[in-house]
């Protein structure tokens, strides 16, 4: 008897997701399928549009992080016009991208996955959530929260326009240059976010490292997979999110490959599956496996983790300390433990504002020349960026008029998206025996689904937000047997 | 005004009432039973809203007779022809016929020219048919 | 006194319209005090089961993002409609169709055909698509279908009023909901923002042209653009001239033109269009004269992808609505 388990975060995330989990005849877990059910085809009513145009379209694929498609568009377009962008410029961008980072990294600590920990993955659902989080860490930090998140965001606003779908950048640089008052209130809250950030680092160390039992869950062979690594580097291999060289380490941590945006079809593919929306990137010289890991499947990991794994540390003092603390803990490079991300993403919110700090105290930042006008008839242009949940493609094509022909792109989320199935497999694998369905299971499997951060909106272009669960257990005839739901 | 009973092309003609309209009354076309002819003060007004909103009405083609370039007294056929020269890109580029709206040029008096032109748009768009 | 019975609901949407309640931040506070919020899919649990359960016209109002592309989404519009007494389409998609909405250039095919078959980075020999059903070893799998054309919300159900933007700002959002709590929202049918255009309240409107002398259409990438001057005056298309206020020129305050996420003014029946017969009524030439209709026609040639641009936010509400597809 073959009994099938949806886990349709439906109730939340109505139509955006969900996991099929099938057992055998024993009762063990056969498969399990995570079905992304949105499509929208930016890939293709993006042809005929004005090249300049798509850092204003493409960020409408995700509300939660049109930022990232926004500064990856614009660096398309400097590649398709090749055009150089003046310092200024390349700082202005960078600058908008640390912050957004920051806030970002925060939303999905404080929010969304975050719960999972510091309130303990098996407390009461009612209260894994931000106002949990709120009451068991205090109010005043809650405003915190709430407070600093603003004010990053009104960096973007500022020097974007719009916070959510932000329009400055072109070509060769922004639209918009940073005034002296702009630049004072921006280093005024990076120092209060690097001050937060540390308040952050410290809460998971004493709520989560303080308790042997989380650390345990962490390190433990549930959450477990030997995978490829994905992320950006800069010159000296540290963590970049906003340029740089694409590296990729073996399972073992070993360099696989060091590339150039331009040059990344020669290193990734896209299986299709029937049974979703959504594509699973694979590095095409290790090839397609199915959906399994180890040095011989081409499947890899990208975001926190996976960037922490795939580079030589952190540029900034801070992150670099909290990053070899991190990798003590777990028994050193790289660190296999899919929970591992929420600490990761920690790590990374160190460095994104002790990054904005930087930007928002080098004079250069002030320079008036902001922007090159491109003077050269666009062909090709390829793009890259690390999103908060991965390494980020955009590929455009165009005509010698700018209008675009072809579009590809390769989305945060996606890259995970095997891996994402894989480790829900394996979470339930470790639950689920020989029939019997243990009731922590939703937790269980909802951290492991969570910790990647998924953002649905990336793959399947809707927002991630509190998954909560819904398990149907059917027989084979498509009887239910049982339903679990977690509300 | 629509005949339910034929097949034959349906298309809308807006006139300007100062340099159109005159020879219109000598034409007999306003008679005729297949076509829509609506006169407007100048077809400066006539702006692609209302050429498109014949076509949600059924037309299978707008023409705009309008006063020659530089002869209106309102000196809005510039204007028209602008628009009209955007619309038909913005519909070819949403896959309609740009030939199915036409401007033609037609000066006080000119009654012939104004009846070939109508007839002659409406043979054009029999041939095109109704838009699916 | 019961708290009014208040529903948020998403469609086909990025979830930007999400992020812009999130970012009321403490309002957000007051205003989930002063409601019983009984379906908010990112933040609360929700049961399309509770929904059915609710009497007609119980929820007081509905808040729903998004545009229409599926069935499933069509039947919950459909759905919170006959509990609600009013519906409010929330933000541009479910307004005018936004962004998204430019895949009525195309249909599910096209974009099957791209996505899954010749992007440069798919391998997929076979030619496999997506499919609604799928046989696997275990069983089957099921995915929704979707529309060939995306709708907007009014053109699924009856909506009552509209909240611009893309996303909406707080303030307007914030308007809403104390017109709503205060019981003082306007007729039904109204876009809750002023009922001005952008120009007439945007810093730059001094210098904006009655006609252009330059006989050019520029583009943003290609000029050096003055944060001070129109940008009409320069030669670039801005859709200020016909777009709703209300965003607090959020676009022109970082100096780039306006692309209408607001939408239009009242009584308008194709926005793009109208933003057409405006720009092209501004961008008249000096010595048009001189010009023979080909002379013009080239020129207009230089406006490249007007329909991409004049409906960048509204093609699934404009009169045709989509692109007219060969039939097979
Ligand atoms: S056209 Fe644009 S820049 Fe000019 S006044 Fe209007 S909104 Fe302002
Ligand atoms: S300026 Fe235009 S496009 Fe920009 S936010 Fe305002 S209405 Fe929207």
């Amino acid at each position: 008897m073959t009994r099938r388990i949806t886990i349709d975060p439906i109730t939340r995330l109505e139509g955006h997701g969900k996991i099929e989990i099938f057992l055998d005849d024993k009762g063990n877990v056969a498969n399990a399928y995570l079905q992304i059910p949105e499509l929208r085809g930016f890939e293709k009513f993006s042809e005929g549009r004005r090249a300049e145009e798509m850092p204003r379209i493409t960020p409408k694929i995700c509300g939660v992080c049109p930022t990232a498609h926004h500064i990856c568009s614009a660096k398309t377009l400097d590649d398709l016009f090749n055009v150089e962008v003046p310092p200024a410029g390349e700082k202005i961008r960078e600058l908008i991208y640390s912050a957004f980072m920051f806030e970002d990294h925060t939303l999905h600590f404080y929010f969304l996955g975050g719960p999972d920990f510091v309130m303990g993955p098996d407390a009461d659902p009612s209260v894994r959530n931000i106002l949990g989080v709120i009451q068991k860490v205090g109010v005043e930090t809650g405003k915190k929260v709430i407070n600093i998140r603003k004010r990053t965001r009104d960096i973007i606003t500022k020097l974007g326009g719009r916070v959510i779908h932000p329009v400055c950048g072109l070509p060769g640089g922004v639209s918009k240059g940073v005034s002296k008052e702009d630049r004072e209130e921006f280093i005024k809250t990076a120092k209060d976010a690097i001050e937060f950030s540390k308040f952050s680092l410290k809460l998971f160390d004493d709520i989560v490292l303080g308790n042997k039992e989380y650390v345990d869950i962490i390190v433990g062979d549930i959450y477990k997979h030997k995978t490829y690594y994905m992320g950006l580097v800069d010159d000296n291999n540290k963590v970049n999110f906003y340029d740089g060289m694409i590296r990729v380490v073996n399972p073992e941590g070993k360099e696989f490959a060091k590339f150039k945006s331009r040059d990344y079809l020669d290193h990734i593919e896209e299986h299709v599956e029937e049974w979703s929306y959504v594509k699973f990137p694979y590095l095409k010289n290790v090839g397609w496996k199915g959906f399994t890991d180890g040095i011989d499947s081409g499947v890899y990991r990208v975001a926190p983790l996976a960037r922490l794994n795939a580079s030589d540390g952190m540029a900034t003092p801070l992150a670099q300390e909290a990053y070899e603390k991190m990798y003590d803990v777990l028994g050193g490079k790289p660190a296999h433990n899919t929970l591992a991300y929420h600490w990761a993403r920690l790590v990374e919110q160190m460095y994104s504002v002790e990054r904005l700090l930087e930007l928002a105290e080098d004079d250069e930042i002030m320079d008036k020349h902001i922007r090159n006008i491109p003077t050269e008839i666009p062909d090709e242009g390829i793009g890259v960026v690390e999103a908060p949940r991965g390494t980020l493609y955009h590929h455009y094509k165009t005509d010698e008029r700018g209008i675009i022909q072809k579009v590809n792109l390769i989305v945060a989320t996606v890259n995970n998206s095997a891996a994402i199935a894989m480790s829900v497999k394996k979470a339930a694998q470790g639950l689920i025996k020989n029939g019997k369905v243990s009731d922590g299971l939703l937790n269980m499997v909802e951290m492991a689904f969570r910790a990647y951060d998924p953002c649905l909106a990336c793959a399947s272009h809707s927002l991630p937000g509190q998954t909560p669960l819904k398990v149907t257990i059917h027989d084979c005839t498509g009887e239910i047997v049982r339903t679990i739901i977690r509300d | 005004m629509d005949n339910p009973t034929t097949n034959s092309a349906k298309i809308t003609t807006f006139c300007c009432n100062w340099s159109v309209k005159p020879g219109l009354r000598l034409s007999n076309l306003s008679t005729d039973e297949e076509d829509k002819i609506i006169v407007t003060m100048c077809t400066g007004r006539v702006g692609p809203e209302l050429v498109m909103q014949a076509f949600e009405y059924g037309a299978w083609g707008v023409l705009i007779c309008a006063c020659p370039l530089g002869e209106c007294k309102h000196d809005a056929n510039y204007k028209t022809l602008r628009r009209v020269l955007l619309l038909k890109r913005m519909l070819s580029q949403l896959n309609i016929e740009p030939e199915r709206v036409r401007i033609e040029w037609i000066d006080t008096g000119e009654v012939a020219k104004l009846q070939n032109a109508v007839n002659g748009f409406y043979d054009a768009i029999e041939k095109l048919g109704p838009i699916k | 006194m019961a708290k009014p019975k208040v529903a948020f609901y998403w469609n086909a949407s990025c979830g930007g319209c999400e992020e812009a309640v999130i970012d009321l931040a403490e309002d957000l506070l007051k205003v989930a005090d002063a409601v019983d919020i009984v379906l908010w899919p990112v933040a609360l649990d929700f049961k399309k089961k509770d929904v059915e359960n609710l009497k007609d016209n119980e929820i007081v109002a509905s808040f729903i993002n998004g545009a229409v592309r599926t069935e499933e989404q069509k039947e919950m519009a459909e759905l919170l409609r006959a509990k609600s007494q009013l519906v409010f389409a929330f933000g541009s998609c479910a307004h005018e169709g936004c962004i998204p909405g430019l895949a009525n250039f195309t249909n599910r095919e096209g974009i099957f055909e791209r996505v899954y078959k010749t992007t440069e980075s798919t391998k997929n020999p076979e030619g496999i698509f997506p499919k609604v059903k799928t046989k696997v070893p275990e069983g089957e799998l099921t995915l929704p279908e979707f529309f060939d054309t995306v709708y907007t919300l009014d053109q699924t159900v009856e909506v009552d009023y509209y909240i611009p933007g893309c996303a909406p700002p707080p303030d307007i959002i914030m308007n809403a909901f104390t017109a709503l709590l205060e019981g003082n929202l306007p007729e039904k049918g109204s876009v809750l923002s002023p009922n001005i255009a952008l120009c007439d309240e945007c810093d730059r409107n001094e210098s904006k042209p009655e006609k252009l002398e330059i006989p050019e259409f520029n583009r943003v990438h290609q000029i050096e653009i003055d944060p001070e001057k129109c940008f009409l005056a320069q030669g670039i298309i801005c859709m200020g001239i016909s777009t709703r206020s209300g965003c607090g020129q959020r676009c022109i305050n970082v100096n780039m033109p306006c692309r209408g996420c607001f939408g239009p003014l009242d009584g308008v029946k194709d926005f793009g269009l109208r933003t057409m017969a405006g720009i092209a009524s501004i961008f008249a030439l000096e010595n048009e004269e001189n010009l023979s209709e080909e002379d013009l026609s080239k020129l207009m040639d230089k406006l490249v992808d007007p329909a991409g641009l004049f409906y960048m936010y509204s093609l699934p509400s404009s009169i045709l609505r989509r692109k007219r597809m060969e039939e097979k």
